[in-house]
């Protein structure tokens, strides 16, 4: 790139003065910058022996600010959409949906958001669909597409953003299982398809698999809320020497559900209890310990199967503790995959393969190990797939900010009608349809 | 992750238990497929619940092995779904009875390349019951435990080497005074091949009492690393608590030697007969100027000194006080702050400024910067001069004698949670015989002859005696020692004919 350099001499003696001088300057700042960027990478390079540095397919985005290169504008919807749901029923900031509500509660904050509607790039629509909690603590996403349709109503008769777009523009926080399908059971999620009014905007949601219904193009894929302040608690020193070939605690079969077996994970997570259950090198089983997270610390490969959704907080747990997950989820997308390299980070195991899991995981090459190790350990990894209170550089908060920021500018024709048909309010089935009140249940 | 609770919505639950009789409908019957399923759905459901088992599996099972020949889990061929209604492919039901795998590996197992394949177009993945896959000998291949004990080593070895390094390295002097008895051989070789294993620049000083003695020159001679051998010339009294100070004495000579050459490390008192983790030499290293780490008591030092036997613990040890552990060591607060000792009857706090609590401790769990000794410039003021306190005359019960204040001492071994050292000593009477060197001379003799002794008579010559015996300066007189080389069966009947 030097060469670039002297080339910039030669054109501001050989051109017009008045026109060579801004472009010779321009270009002397190019060579500046370039040769600052050169030294802060070695720079980076002494801490290479601890971690390397993660290049996404986008270059090192992991570490992109967003701040100055969006404008959010978020809009003030009554709160029974939101914080009423919070306040009903506060065990929704824990369980593993929260995200939707952190999201919130971080752009309020960010200076990222805007409070001129006409100067912003994108609009969050800040409704929790998630808090609805049945008396164990598990959330019934039944009404949620009620409450969707009737905020979204409210928001095209109070702001004019959503009709000039039909929401192109607009994004909204899905963390439930299937997305914004909005039912746990995968058929019927894959029934009712995406939210119809929802089909232009852009998603912020944990479930993603490809060629799958409820997950649209343009969507992006978020880790699933795990406290922060739960994991790093639980460190342990990282000279404890690894002994744990292969860990996994959670369930096999699902005998409330599906008591058979074959439904529920697709069969994978029974196919690596029969297979592996005997096998020493796998540390499987179905208890809870109270050591989990130690020994997630003290394991090479943590195993992330499939259950009833293909996402799991395991790969969060896994990627705070360093050990290298091995995903068995066919056709999954991952959280921020624009970003992250998956590939060289985890281990994909087609579903068909898992009675070969053991073969597949003693014949990877000990350099490659050594490598996703590395990665794993480096910070930037373990932030972007947390959501800590309040939120830090890097972290999953921003790394949302930058997806977002990745899709700008828009395509100038969402703001001109184009001849589509405008959405159809009354898509859906028409138990959608009934209204939604808030506080009452209706 | 899902709850296994979720789904337990009350309409849900009903709907699970008959489950519905798969099959495949194309797009043109599908209202006319769903009346009919829901016709048979609830046929099945109510038969089940009248027989008591389901129905639908074993019709099923039926209907399935026509077509399990022709259709594929997973096939290409199935429509991707966006579309149309899912097909449940209805595959093993019982899993019991799951299709087997090969057991050869497949070759199209590269992990990467399947997420990289751009040119599929529709899912490789259905929803509903999928066959559990087990493969026909689902136990480990030993060859593959082989390969990922090796995964499992290599990455450790990685972990030692990015997290487990000392932060700097530095020499190391380990002092340590002998003399000559039965068990020396045992206590001071194992201590030299412990000291040969160690990864550090290491300087070995013997100090003896009763004057250099060959065979302590034998024992320490091979060691491979420097060895100073000096001595003192006052024997070990035989009394056991006069041995204490004199031990205190023969440090104190190592010392005064170590301020008179200036070395330079980090000064250990390695015991001849305590025990040492190879790990000890690593903490030792990191000390800034005094360091101090817990030492396991294997039996009560403090019998040792009054004299009796420390073979074992005993009741009256327990009856002064009550036993804690057997631990002697620093104690620490939350932040890592030394805010006090531990010794085997419990905890001692600092006494206050001045004050040594742990003057009683053995010297074996202290290490100290050398420059201390001699460098009286750049050592930290709560470390005293060496003419204030190396006084032959004094106690010198353990090195903290050296220290003004005790709450700037550094804990070493994770704040003393780790014991790297264990005092465990172990001795022959004072006046114990053993033969020079532990090398037997060629012609062993009976000392003290007996009426009813297992030896033999002294056997005719078989063969001319060898020329040089090493005459062996015991206490006792010199008596020539035959060779107790004789057969078994010979000796029995020897002893036999000399019955009387």
């Amino acid at each position: 790139m030097e060469d670039l350099c002297p080339h910039s001499l030669e054109l501001t003696q050989k051109m017009d003065y008045g026109l060579t001088r801004r472009r010779g300057v321009l270009l002397r700042l190019f060579c500046g910058l370039l040769i600052a960027s050169l030294s802060r990478v070695d720079s980076a390079g002494l801490a290479e022996e601890l971690h390397e540095r993660i290049s996404g397919t986008a270059g090192d985005v992991l570490e992109d600010d967003p701040v100055g290169r969006l404008k959010v504008f978020v809009y003030d919807l009554p709160a029974k959409y939101n914080t009423h749901m919070v306040d009903k029923d506060p065990r929704c900031l824990n369980h593993m949906f929260a995200t939707e509500i952190f999201l919130h509660r971080f752009l309020l904050e960010s200076p990222v958001r805007t409070l001129n509607a006409d100067e912003a790039d994108w609009f969050y629509v800040p409704v929790y669909t998630t808090c609805d909690l049945t008396s164990n603590g598990l959330p019934l996403p039944f009404k949620a597409p009620r409450m969707m349709r009737s905020a979204l109503q409210y928001l095209s008769r109070t702001w004019p953003y959503w009709n000039r777009t039909e929401g192109a523009d607009h994004f909204f926080t899905v963390p439930h299982d299937f997305g914004a399908c909005f039912h746990y059971q995968e058929e019927q999620a894959i029934n009712r398809g995406i939210l119809h009014l929802l089909s232009k905007a852009t998603l912020v949601q944990t479930f993603g698999q490809r060629f799958h219904v409820c997950l649209k193009e343009g969507s992006i894929v978020v880790p699933p809320y795990a406290p922060p302040s739960r994991m790093q608690s639980r460190f342990i020193p990282p000279s404890i020497p690894r002994s744990i070939f292969v860990y996994f605690r959670g369930l096999f079969y699902d005998p409330g559900n599906d008591p058979e077996g074959g439904y529920y994970s697709r069969g994978a997570r029974a196919a690596v209890w029969e297979n592996f259950k005997n096998n020493i090198l796998f540390d499987i089983s179905a208890e809870h310990p109270g050591t989990y997270y130690e020994d997630m610390q003290r394991s090479i490969f943590c195993l992330c199967p499939l259950g009833w959704a293909p996402w799991s907080p395991r790969l969060v747990e896994g990627v705070q503790f360093g050990c290298i997950p091995v995903i068995i989820a066919d056709d999954i997308v991952l959280p921020f995959a624009d970003a992250i390299p998956w590939e060289k980070i985890g281990v994909f195991v087609n579903e068909k393969d898992v009675p070969n899991l053991d073969k597949i995981l003693t014949s990877i090459p000990i350099e490659q190990i050594l490598e996703k190790q590395r990665l794993l350990a480096n910070p930037a990894m373990k932030q972007a797939m947390l959501f800590p209170q309040p939120a830090q550089p890097g972290d999953a908060f921003h790394q949302i900010l930058n997806g977002l920021a990745r899709k700008l500018p828009h395509n100038v024709s969402i703001y001109q009608g184009t001849g589509e048909p405008a959405l159809n309010w009354t898509a859906g089935p028409p138990g959608d349809l009934l209204p939604w009140v808030g506080d009452k249940d209706s | 992750m899902k709850f296994a609770g979720q789904r337990l919505s009350p309409g849900h639950r009903a709907g699970r238990k008959g489950n519905s009789p798969e099959k495949s409908t194309d797009a043109t019957l599908r209202s006319a497929s769903s009346v009919f399923r829901l016709l048979l759905h609830s046929f099945f459901c109510i038969v089940s619940l009248l027989l008591g088992f389901r129905l639908s599996r074993e019709s099923l099972m039926l209907a399935v092995s026509v077509r399990n020949s022709v259709n594929d889990l997973g096939s290409s061929t199935m429509p991707a779904f966006q579309s149309e209604f899912p097909v449940a492919f209805p595959m093993a039901i019982n899993h019991t009875h799951v299709k087997l795998v090969q057991e050869e590996f497949p070759s199209d197992l590269d992990p990467v390349k399947q997420i990289l394949d751009e040119g599929e177009k529709s899912s490789r993945v259905s929803v509903g019951r999928h066959q559990i896959l087990i493969r026909e000998l689902p136990y480990p291949d030993p060859a593959e435990v082989m390969k990922a004990h090796l995964i499992l080593a290599r990455v450790q070895q990685e972990q030692r080497r990015i997290y487990g390094q000392v932060e700097r390295r530095q020499p190391l002097i380990v002092i340590t005074p002998t003399y000559r008895r039965a068990f020396q051989m045992l206590h001071l070789s194992s201590l030299k091949h412990t000291l040969m294993l160690v990864h550090a620049q290491l300087t070995w000083i013997v100090i003896e009492a009763g004057g250099r003695s060959t065979e302590t020159a034998a024992i320490i001679s091979d060691s491979g690393f420097k060895v100073y051998h000096l001595h003192l010339a006052q024997p070990m009294p035989p009394e056991w608590s006069k041995r204490l100070h004199m031990e205190a004495l023969l440090r104190l000579r190592g010392l005064r030697f170590i301020r008179e050459k200036k070395l330079d490390g980090v000064v250990i008192f390695a015991d001849e007969s305590n025990s040492h983790r190879v790990e000890l030499f690593d903490e030792a290293q990191r000390v800034q100027w005094f360091g101090a780490l817990s030492i396991g008591l294997l039996m009560p030092p403090k019998r040792y000194e009054r004299g009796k036997s420390p073979l074992r613990w005993d009741i009256l040890d327990f009856k002064a006080r009550p036993l804690f552990l057997p631990v002697q060591g620093p104690a620490c607060n939350e932040s890592g702050y030394l805010v006090g000792w531990y010794y085997e009857y419990g905890s001692l706090a600092p006494k206050g400024n001045g004050s040594r609590t742990s003057g009683g401790f053995e010297w074996a769990g202290f290490a100290f910067n050398a420059a201390v000794l001699y460098d009286s410039v750049n050592k930290p003021s709560w470390i005293r001069d060496w003419d204030e306190w190396a006084n032959e005359d004094d106690e010198l019960r353990s090195p903290t004698v050296m220290v003004s204040d005790e709450k700037f001492i550094e804990p070493l071994g994770d704040c003393g949670r780790n014991v790297l050292v264990w005092w465990a000593r172990s001795e022959a009477r004072s006046d114990s015989k053993y033969p020079e060197g532990w090398v037997l001379s060629e012609q062993l003799e009976v000392v003290v002859p007996a009426k009813r002794t297992p030896w033999p008579d002294p056997p005719p010559p078989v063969a001319p005696p060898p020329p040089a015996a090493i005459n062996a300066s015991l206490g006792q007189g010199s008596h020539e020692k035959k060779r107790q080389g004789k057969r078994r069966n010979q000796v029995k009947r020897n002893s036999k004919k000399q019955d009387p």
